[in-house]
């Protein structure tokens, strides 16, 4: 069986980064709400329906890439002790879409 | 919020900046994402397995959405920071014109008080000051009043510009807030910047709908309709135009501007338009929410309506709905059919004009196999019984049409069968097992009368064939249960002394599973697919019965297996030979039909001919041949052959195996003649193999046996 050019280490590491980038996500969403800070009628109310437009994607992109992260951890801890892992090993945790 | 002249410019530009760091380091958290699963990705790169295709696409969908919503919040940093930066100047602007304006009108105050106090004074003519003073404050007072306005229109210019940077932002944030446009764009390696052309087109096309469906002049509208049909068409492969298109427009809309029309003789769409509406709604879809895709699969089915021109209209819905769709919209689409065929009731014409639609929805859920268990194989009995008998138990009207059946042959509503059935027949759990069983249990009875009153296909017989092989092992109960729904295992288990079942078994119907086999077998692919399971259902007996825990002295355990496994083949090999006497009988009856028209149904005219008549029909009718016999005379022929066929390998095979075991009584190994009588009852030809054989292979053949005749003279 084929092995990757992955360790554990890269694993953690796309896990951390995801959990990263879905609370920065949250967080960037979390300060639209103070958004009649423009000073224009019109550019308040464009920034509302930016913001309300990404509510949608920010839900499902902070679900998605969470489980993907949630995923990847349970296969760096799966193989912590293996100093390379195979492809299949790590496909079978990954699973299908989420 | 809006400015008030001369007063400070409104706006919290740090707050703006704030919002524009926040957005800039979610988009530089989800590239540093991005940058982190495409070495996980890389790292799968050129291996080879289903599980790594999977996870790979799985990777895929992530990095495409990393992707696009990095470029949105990147977009959306990038303007929410250049308005806060022209905001903040243009307020220090307005600031500094305040202030100016500020000094000049006091300015002009001062030099006016001067001027009112030496009122009584002219400007020329000014005791004790001389000329001077007057007019030097006169000029004072001109130049702060200028000042004053020069600081207005500085206050004005600063405004202005504040509100030119807002209204740019706002309309980069609008095209940004299009989220769906955006991630299309992303997918489709568009540039932001790029998209907004195709969106817009999109949007204009939509718009075009509702004047194409009605109203106006008809020679207008139909050039409309004509116009319309070569846009969509040409913007087949745009990816940005769809989601724009579909945001606005509803199927409803388009089966209006495109579907059937008293007014409009132009023909349905045609090949190139059913194409670009698939491609469209694929386009859309990618973009889409889980809830809207829902709701679009829903509205796709609802919009054909039942008024005159609906079986036009559906087949526009089959081509919104091809099988490369996600899960949702047919999952929606599938709700939506149901729903539609328990109100059309017995309206079977109705129900045959939407059977394209539901060929697609077939078609497009059997691709996803756990929504497919999902839908078809619900845990309420009630529920499950009411879709089965939609799907399976549905035949087409046969008044004065042939029976269409299903437009395919009955392949996509088979391919679901199967799928859904193998989802719960293989899952872990037991309870997927049971709702997988009860499938197949109500979808035995509802298919004769439905799915197979009409010939299908022989992929189709495939496939409903290999639905059954879990269940091969029920096939000897059959003829005990005559109601659905799924055995007790533990107690079958117990009963039969076999190892536990690895999957939970239905009840099956026997003489409905004997057609189910027959029609389903005509054609070589099917007929291969039931015996596949037989020969599947052979090996494994025989693994069990040299596993070694029948090797003790007493055999009759291991032949309790043998005769199980004889019965459930003798029911599928009949049943594959049903039609032979079937049809010997329907011309038997047909020829029977016609001596008895002429026998009396000339009667009452001509009673004398008639007597005649009947005499000399009977005596055709004693000297023509007796289809049925010579019908179950050839089936039976064959019995013994099959049989063999099937009890050989499984005889042998024990008979070989018992040779390497020790006969206790001589201490030596048994001889062949000693391991063949131990294994006397599966012998083919013994009286117990014939009668277990012969009893469900007559049955389900339909040839019956007539007293005294045997299948086998042992």
């Amino acid at each position: 069986m084929a092995h990757l050019d992955l360790d554990t280490d890269t694993l953690a590491d796309a896990a951390t980064r995801l959990r990263a980038a879905a609370e920065a996500v949250g967080l960037a969403r979390a300060g639209s709400g103070t958004t009649a800070t423009t000073g224009t009628a019109v550019l308040d109310t464009a920034t509302q329906e930016f913001w309300a437009a990404w509510g949608t994607t920010h839900h499902a992109l902070v679900a998605e890439v969470g489980a993907l992260a949630d995923a990847l951890a349970r296969a760096a801890a799966a193989f912590e002790d293996a100093e390379r892992v195979t492809a299949t090993e790590v496909a079978d945790l990954l699973g299908g879409p989420a | 919020m809006s400015d008030v002249e001369y007063l400070p410019l409104t706006g919290d530009s740090p707050g703006l900046r704030t919002l524009a760091d926040r957005a800039s380091r979610a988009a530089s958290a989800l590239d540093d994402a991005h940058a982190a699963v495409r070495r996980v990705s890389g790292g799968l790169e050129g291996q080879r397995s289903d599980a790594v295709s999977g996870a790979r696409h799985r990777l895929a969908q992530v990095l495409e959405r990393l992707t696009a919503c990095a470029g949105g919040l990147g977009s959306a940093a990038t303007a929410f920071g250049g308005h806060a930066e022209v905001l903040e100047r243009e307020q220090a602007a307005a600031g500094h014109a305040v202030a100016r304006r500020d000094d000049a009108l006091a300015r002009v105050r001062q030099h006016e008080t001067l001027l009112g106090a030496g009122g009584s004074f002219t400007w020329n003519v000014t005791p004790g000051l001389g000329d001077a003073w007057p007019a030097a404050t006169q000029g004072d007072l001109l130049a702060a009043r200028a000042d004053a306005v020069a600081a207005e229109a500085q206050w004005r210019a600063a405004r202005d510009a504040k509100h030119a940077s807002a209204l740019r932002t706002a309309a980069v944030l609008g095209g940004l807030a299009e989220v769906r446009a955006v991630r299309a764009a992303a997918l489709a390696g568009t540039s932001t910047a790029d998209y907004r052309a195709s969106w817009l087109e999109g949007r204009r096309v939509a718009a075009l709908l509702g004047p194409a469906g009605g109203g106006g002049r008809d020679d207008e509208r139909r050039l409309l309709r004509g116009e319309l049909r070569e846009v969509l068409v040409a913007h087949a492969d745009d990816a940005v135009f769809w989601p724009s298109f579909w945001d606005t427009a509803t199927p409803g809309d388009v089966y209006r501007a495109l579907g059937p029309n008293y007014r409009d003789p132009t023909p349905p769409p045609d090949d190139d338009l059913r194409a670009a509406l698939a491609h469209g709604v694929a386009d859309w879809a990618r973009t889409a929410t889980p809830a809207e895709r829902t709701a679009f699969g829903a509205a796709v089915v609802d919009g054909v309506g039942r008024w005159s021109g609906f079986e036009a209209r559906a087949g526009i819905a089959a081509a919104m709905l091809p099988p490369t769709l996600p899960a949702g919209v047919h999952g929606g689409a599938y709700d939506a059919l149901v729903a539609r065929w328990d109100e059309a009731g017995g309206d079977l014409f109705g129900r045959a004009g939407t059977a394209v639609v539901g060929t697609a929805v077939a078609a497009g859920l059997a691709r996803h196999p756990r929504l497919a268990f999902d839908k078809l194989a619900p845990a309420d009995d009630g529920r499950l019984a009411r879709h089965s008998r939609a799907w399976f138990g549905w035949a087409a009207p046969a008044l004065w049409t042939p029976r269409p059946g299903w437009p395919d042959g009955g392949e996509a509503v088979a391919r679901l069968f199967r799928t859904a059935v193998r989802e719960g027949s293989d899952s872990p759990r037991r309870a997927d097992q049971a709702r997988a069983a009860q499938l197949v249990a109500h979808a035995t009875r509802d298919m004769r009368g439905g799915l197979l009153a009409t010939p299908v296909s022989d992929r189709a017989g495939q496939d409903i064939a290999t639905a059954y092989e879990p269940y091969v092992p029920s096939f000897a109960e059959a003829a005990e249960d005559q109601q659905p729904g799924v055995t007790d295992d533990v107690l079958l288990a117990e009963k039969s002394d076999e190892r536990p079942r690895t999957v939970v078994q239905p009840e099956l119907d026997a003489f409905a599973l004997g057609d189910v086999i027959t029609a389903t077998s005509h054609g070589p692919q099917g007929a291969d697919a039931w015996l596949d399971g037989a020969v599947r259902l052979r090996d494994d007996v025989i693994e069990r019965a040299v596993s070694g825990a029948y090797d003790g002295s007493y055999t009759s355990v291991r032949d309790n297996l043998g005769d199980r496994y004889l019965h459930d083949v003798g029911e599928i090999a009949g049943a594959m030979e049903a039609d032979t006497v079937s049809t010997a009988r329907e011309r038997m009856e047909r020829r029977d039909a016609v001596v008895d028209l002429i026998g009396y149904g000339t009667a009452p005219l001509h009673p004398a001919a008639s007597t005649g008549i009947t005499f000399a029909a009977g005596t055709v009718a004693e000297t023509m041949p007796d289809h049925v016999e010579i019908a179950r005379a050839e089936v039976l022929a064959s019995e013994a052959e099959v049989r063999r066929q099937f009890a050989d390998p499984v005889y042998e095979a024990v008979v070989e195996h018992d040779m390497t075991l020790i006969n206790s009584d001589t201490g030596e190994p048994y001889t062949r003649d000693e391991a063949e009588l131990r294994a006397v009852n599966l012998d083919p030809d013994s009286q117990s193999a014939c009668a277990l054989f012969g009893e469900s292979y007559a049955s389900s053949s339909g040839a019956g046996r007539k007293p005294g005749e045997v299948s086998c003279e042992s």
